[in-house]
This record gives C-alpha cells, sequence and structure tokens, in this order.
C-alpha cells in the first residue's frame, strides 16, 4: 500500500473513531490508538502521539461550545488541572522509559476499566442536597446547576487523587482520560452530571497539552501520521455532535463496549506478544 | 474582565475555535503538498525511530515552516493546536485577576507553569 491510499484508510478509522467517540461519549483517543497499533500495525508511541494530538483538537472544539454556555465550572476545573497536569508530565516522562509491551499491556487494561465505568450508572444527586464541606467552601467549588440549585462539591482529597492518577494515565497512553476524570467528579465529588462532562472537556484540552509537548521532545509527533488522524478524528467528532440527538446512542454504546473490552484484551496479550 | 460575562466567554471560544481551524487548514494543507511530493513512498511508521530533531523543538518548526518545508508545516499546525490549551489557562489567568481573586489566579498561574515547562524543558 502506497502512501495516499494509507493516509486514506487512516483517515478513514480516525473520522469512523471520532464519530463514535462524540456518540457514546468518549474521546477519540482511547479507541484510534489501538486501530492503529492493531489494524495497521504503527508503533503505539507515533500511535499515542498522533492520538494525543487529536485529543486536543477535539477537546478544543467541544470546550469553546460549551464555553458559551457557561455551564463548566471554571473554578473546579483549573483547581483539578494542577493535579492532572502534574500527573500527565510525569505519565509522559514515564512513557519515554517503558517499553512497547508494557505500554500495550496497560493500554487494554485502561480500555477494560473505560468500559467498566462507562457501563456504571452514575448516582442521582439531583434530588439529594448534600452537605457542604470545608474544604470545597474554602475553595469556593460550589456552584449553582440548574439555576437556583446550589451543589455542594464532596470527596475534595479523593477526588484531587483520583485526577493525578488520570493525568498520569493521560501522559502514559496519549488519550484524553475523559472516563476516569468524570468517574473522579461525578461518582466521588458529586458533582451534577452536566456540569461533570462540560468541565471535564476542558481540562481533558489541558491535560493532553501538558504531555504533548513531551512527546514532542521524545520524537512521538510524526507529522505524516498526525494529519490524518487529528483531521479525521476532527471531522468524526464534528459529524457526531450533530447526530447526537438523532442516532440511538444507547444501544450503539452497548456495541461498542463490546468491542472496547475485545479490543483491550488484545492490547493485553499483545503486552505478553501474542498475537491472534 | 471577569470570565463568567458570556461576551467574553464567546471571544474565548471564538479564539479556540480560530486555533482548531488554524491547525487544521495547516495540516490539510501539509499533508496534501506532502502527498503530492511523495505520492509512493512507504510509511514510515511500523518501526519507531523517533522524529528528526528539527521536528522537536518549536523554534526549528518554525522556522522550517516558514521556508515551505511540508512536514514542518503540518508540524506547526500541531504546535498551534498544543498551544490552544496554554491560551485557555492563560485567559483564565488573567479573567482571575482582572476578578480580583487571588486564589484562583495563583492556582491558572500554576497550571500554566507546569505547561509550559513541558513544552521548553
Amino acid at each position: 500500500m502506497n502512501d495516499i491510499s494509507f493516509d486514506f484508510a487512516i483517515a478513514l478509522a480516525a473520522f469512523v473513531a471520532g464519530l463514535i467517540g462524540s456518540l457514546i461519549g468518549l474521546g477519540g483517543g482511547i479507541i484510534i490508538t489501538p486501530i492503529l497499533v492493531l489494524g495497521f500495525g504503527i508503533d503505539i508511541r507515533y500511535a499515542m502521539g498522533a492520538a494525543l494530538a487529536s485529543v486536543i483538537a477535539t477537546s478544543s472544539g467541544a470546550a469553546a461550545a460549551y464555553l458559551r454556555d457557561g455551564i463548566s465550572n471554571m473554578r473546579i476545573g483549573l483547581f483539578l488541572c494542577l493535579a492532572t497536569t502534574l500527573g500527565a508530565v510525569g505519565g509522559a516522562m514515564l512513557a519515554g522509559v517503558l517499553n512497547t509491551a508494557i505500554l500495550s499491556l496497560v493500554f487494554g487494561l485502561a480500555l477494560l476499566a473505560t468500559a467498566a465505568i462507562s457501563l456504571r450508572k452514575s448516582p442521582d444527586t439531583s434530588e439529594i442536597t448534600l452537605p457542604e464541606t470545608p474544604i470545597a467552601k474554602s475553595l469556593r467549588l460550589d456552584d449553582e446547576y440548574p439555576a437556583g440549585h446550589i451543589y455542594h462539591v464532596q470527596g475534595v482529597v479523593p477526588g484531587f487523587s483520583v485526577m493525578v492518577i488520570a493525568g498520569v494515565l493521560s501522559g502514559l497512553l496519549g488519550i484524553g482520560s475523559g472516563a476516569f476524570k468524570v468517574l473522579a467528579m461525578d461518582q466521588i465529588m458529586r458533582i451534577p452530571f452536566k456540569v461533570t462532562t462540560t468541565t471535564s472537556n476542558f481540562m481533558i484540552g489541558v491535560t493532553a497539552a501538558a504531555s504533548v509537548g513531551i512527546y514532542l521532545k521524545n520524537g512521538y509527533l510524526d507529522p505524516v501520521l498526525v494529519y490524518p488522524v487529528a483531521l479525521g478524528v476532527l471531522g468524526g467528532s464534528f459529524l457526531g455532535a450533530r447526530l447526537i440527538n438523532v442516532v440511538p446512542t444507547g444501544v450503539l454504546k452497548l456495541i461498542f463496549m463490546v468491542a472496547i473490552v475485545f479490543i483491550g484484551v488484545q492490547m493485553i496479550l499483545r503486552g505478553f506478544h501474542i498475537n491472534l | 474582565m471577569n470570565l463568567s460575562e458570556p461576551h467574553l466567554r464567546s471571544i474565548l471560544a471564538n479564539v479556540m475555535i480560530g486555533g482548531v481551524l488554524l491547525a487544521a487548514i495547516l495540516m490539510l494543507v501539509g499533508g496534501v503538498v506532502y502527498l503530492v511530493d511523495n505520492p509512493l513512498a512507504k510509511p514510515g511508521d511500523r518501526t519507531f525511530s523517533g522524529e528528526p530533531a528539527d521536528l522537536r523543538h518549536p523554534v526549528d518548526i518554525v522556522r522550517d515552516a516558514m521556508t515551505g518545508h511540508t512536514a514542518s508545516i503540518i508540524q506547526l499546525g500541531v504546535l498551534i493546536l498544543l498551544f490552544n490549551p496554554l491560551i485557555r489557562v492563560g485567559f483564565s489567568a488573567v479573567g482571575f485577576a482582572a476578578g480580583r481573586d487571588p486564589l484562583y489566579t495563583a492556582i491558572s498561574i500554576a497550571v500554566f507553569i507546569v505547561l509550559s515547562l513541558s513544552f521548553f524543558i
């Protein structure tokens, strides 16, 4: 296969990954890297670099859209970005010293964890009034959503700690680690779901940017691979955002979670040098 | 300037979308020119060798992109993409400072420093 058809196939795969990612609420990063590694035989480090660049592109687009409606909580987002960016720098440095077999293994485990988190039902906090916590009060994390309803942020310390791990995974694997961020904010900090997802979107791009500088220096960003991946994912997620109210996402989510588990197992096997 | 004001959020949103569009255009132009120049080249991504030094450093990338080197033009698009979150956080720092919020000004600046260090160390 020559460059043109190869690039076109990659762009098409990235487009589909971006489309599905935005429909089921996952970033393209966690889907596109295994496709590039398992389907196109690309080195996982180049795949991670291209995926991370596309994560920043989609996050910036989505964050811009959410910024206008003012739902995302900037204080929570920036406070938690302290945790994720520091974690991401550590993760990206770690990625530079680990071998590709270990990266594949950890990536596979992260895929399985993502599927488990995504299929979990989030607690319904809309009717419950949670107590104010001293640390959230002094950091002024509490806000109002929906209008007239104040939410009190819980578990700031455990939430912050999970964000450090989310950051490490982002830097280590070249993913946005949105599922882990949502886990921390939704399940531990008990922030309203809509605020959680929009704030997570703001954070994903900032977290990814912390590790991508290190990827660039380590030579993981191959422009010839980055452009079909980033443009494909960007186009796919753009279309996905417009189809989200048209397509029945419930069934789609279930189908792709099964696929993600399957891909996760393959990545783990690849870590043990077993190719199916 | 206060980020709770809708029109300021709207300006930041436009800057971010503009950045993504500019990056996408550069990647597209660079990619098309690259394909025209190298229609039969075999993709070299199967084995990892690391990118050459001139595609790793921001200053080299900008310099080579100006001379029309296609891989550098794509990489410049990537760089613009990467600076987008930096602008986002910098804008927040200014917004919080103007709103006389020392705690969140400090937090924004701390995040900004971590991001900058990862680009420039």
